[in-house]
């Protein structure tokens, strides 16, 4: 199967300090990949980097066969940990900014998510909660048609409630050649979705594998297997 | 791509600019009103009160879209808002030329919404007369005219404007490119830039008044500048701004294309 992203010998220092080290990752199409360590253990980092937000000191990162630029941010739909939208618009001026820049989203699909999260078009961001803005952020990466949809942290900071809702919208919106890396320390509520796991510890990847294969081995769950190898 | 993201640079910055825009021309009439009664020591007051208030307005029209360039600059470029921006499918040229666009469409607005102010406060028949007869000069004797001194201050003033913006932008990407007091290593940064550039303008034109004597003279003498002398000084700081900027324009490209690192 064809990868969609490749990183090969990739490091990033910030200063004298090492936060990646020779990374060598290969993530398939069609498949639900977690991406899961302890906090400050290079998962953004690695994120930042295949997304063209950082620069690395070495190494290579391709995405579909294309280093990072205008072609690989054209098939990546990113969810930051943080919101990144602008405060003065409405939500209706962020869904118009968002059709105007990216040739696959869709535009239906968003006004019915927004729906069903009972949004008003037009509500001004400002006025909207950090939870509001997460969900609206959520929409407008589910709401693209994109090879790789790459998710930091989306269940931080939720209700469970709404952490079901998010994962349903992930399940349900992304096609079948497409491919999902999901960052998260909250291992739990995601095992049910994932089919491969990223151990990731001190800017090194220390395990990857078949979330079922894993399980079987171990003869446990991905959570007990992660709480096991990364006890303090 | 770029149009669409000069369209929402514009945005951004005229959402807040047209506000000082209206408040100008409200005080610019009012100003005019006032000046109409000024036949009582009270409406001579109010008017010279009126005709601060104007001023203070047109300055802070010039520093508001300023600072809401830069702001927008830094917050697109390394705030939260650059986890959207560096991840649109656009070349980091682009994201900078709109930058740098949107800096000049709307400082070149708000200097055109000042003198239109100016023009409100001051308009009358006899200052009609006056451009007229500058026009007429301008046709006849280029180069010792009063309205071309006028357009070639304008020029100036815009391209001062500009320069301060561009250097703002090159001290936030320099600045940036530190690990910690990002901020204010950029203020300082920028500062550096513009004294740099105003340091340099003077020594060229004192350069050049080693060859020239009138413009040595601005130096030496207490003697009033001809006009010839101010024109030929003005062109010659018009030039300076513009290889400046045109400088700042190449060199935060070059930065930019070499890969960003955000918070």
């Amino acid at each position: 199967m064809k990868e969609i992203v490749k990183c090969k010998n990739l490091s990033k220092s910030f200063g004298e300090k090492r936060v990646l080290e020779n990374i060598e990752l290969n993530i398939q199409r069609g498949k639900i990949i977690g991406l899961l360590g302890k906090n400050g253990m290079g998962k953004s980092t690695l994120i930042k980097l295949i997304v063209g937000l950082l620069t690395p000191n070495s190494g290579e990162i391709t995405v579909d066969g294309k280093k990072i630029g205008v072609e690989s941010k054209k098939k990546i739909s990113y969810l930051p940990e943080r919101t990144y939208l602008d405060k003065t618009m409405k939500i209706e001026e962020t869904i118009e900014f968002f059709d105007e820049f990216y040739d696959n989203f869709d535009k239906d699909k968003a006004f019915k998510l927004l729906k069903d999260l009972n949004l008003d078009r037009n509500t001004r961001i400002s006025k909207m909660s950090k939870g509001m803005q997460e969900k609206l952020q959520l929409i407008l990466v589910m709401s693209r048609e994109a090879d790789l949809y790459i998710l930091d942290e989306p269940l931080g900071g939720v209700d469970p409630a709404t952490r079901d809702y998010i994962l349903d919208t992930i399940l349900s919106n992304f096609g079948k050649d497409s491919s999902v890396l999901i960052s998260t320390h909250l291992i739990a509520d995601i095992e049910r979705i994932l089919d491969e796991v990223i151990f990731i510890e001190n800017g090194k990847i220390v395990l990857t594998s078949d979330t079922d294969t894993l399980r079987e081995e171990k003869n446990a769950s991905i959570d007990e297997i992660f709480r096991e190898m990364f006890k303090c | 791509m770029l149009n669409k993201l000069l369209k929402y640079d514009l945005k951004y910055v005229y959402k807040t600019l047209i506000v000082f825009y209206i408040l100008d021309f409200v005080f610019a009439l009012l100003t005019r009103g006032i000046r109409l009664f000024e036949n009582s020591s009270l409406m001579q007051f109010v008017a010279f009160i009126m005709n601060i208030v104007t001023i203070v307005s047109f300055i802070a029209t010039i520093i508001i879209n300023i600072m809401k360039l830069w702001s927008r600059f830094v917050n697109n470029i390394y705030k939260d808002e650059s986890y959207l921006t560096h991840t649109l499918p656009v070349t980091e040229k682009d994201i900078y030329i709109s930058k740098f666009l949107s800096s000049i469409l709307t400082i070149t607005t708000s200097v055109i919404a000042i003198i239109l102010s100016l023009f409100i406060i001051y308009y009358s028949q006899d200052f009609i007369e006056f451009l007229k007869t500058s026009l007429d000069g301008l046709a006849n004797a280029y180069d010792s005219t009063v309205i071309s001194i006028i357009i070639v201050l304008f020029v100036v003033f815009l391209l001062e404007l500009i320069s301060v913006v561009v250097e703002g932008y090159t001290g936030i990407l320099l600045g940036h490119r530190s690990g910690d007091h990002k901020m204010i290593k950029s203020i300082v940064i920028g500062f550096l830039f513009f004294m740099g550039s105003s340091i340099l303008i003077i020594a060229v034109i004192l350069l050049a008044g080693l060859f020239v004597k009138d413009i040595m003279d601005l130096f030496v003498t207490l003697a009033p500048p001809n006009v010839k002398t101010i024109k030929n000084l003005l062109l010659v700081a018009i030039v300076i701004y513009s290889l400046a900027i045109t400088f700042y324009f190449i060199f935060d490209i070059h930065i930019l294309k070499k890969g960003v690192n955000v918070d």
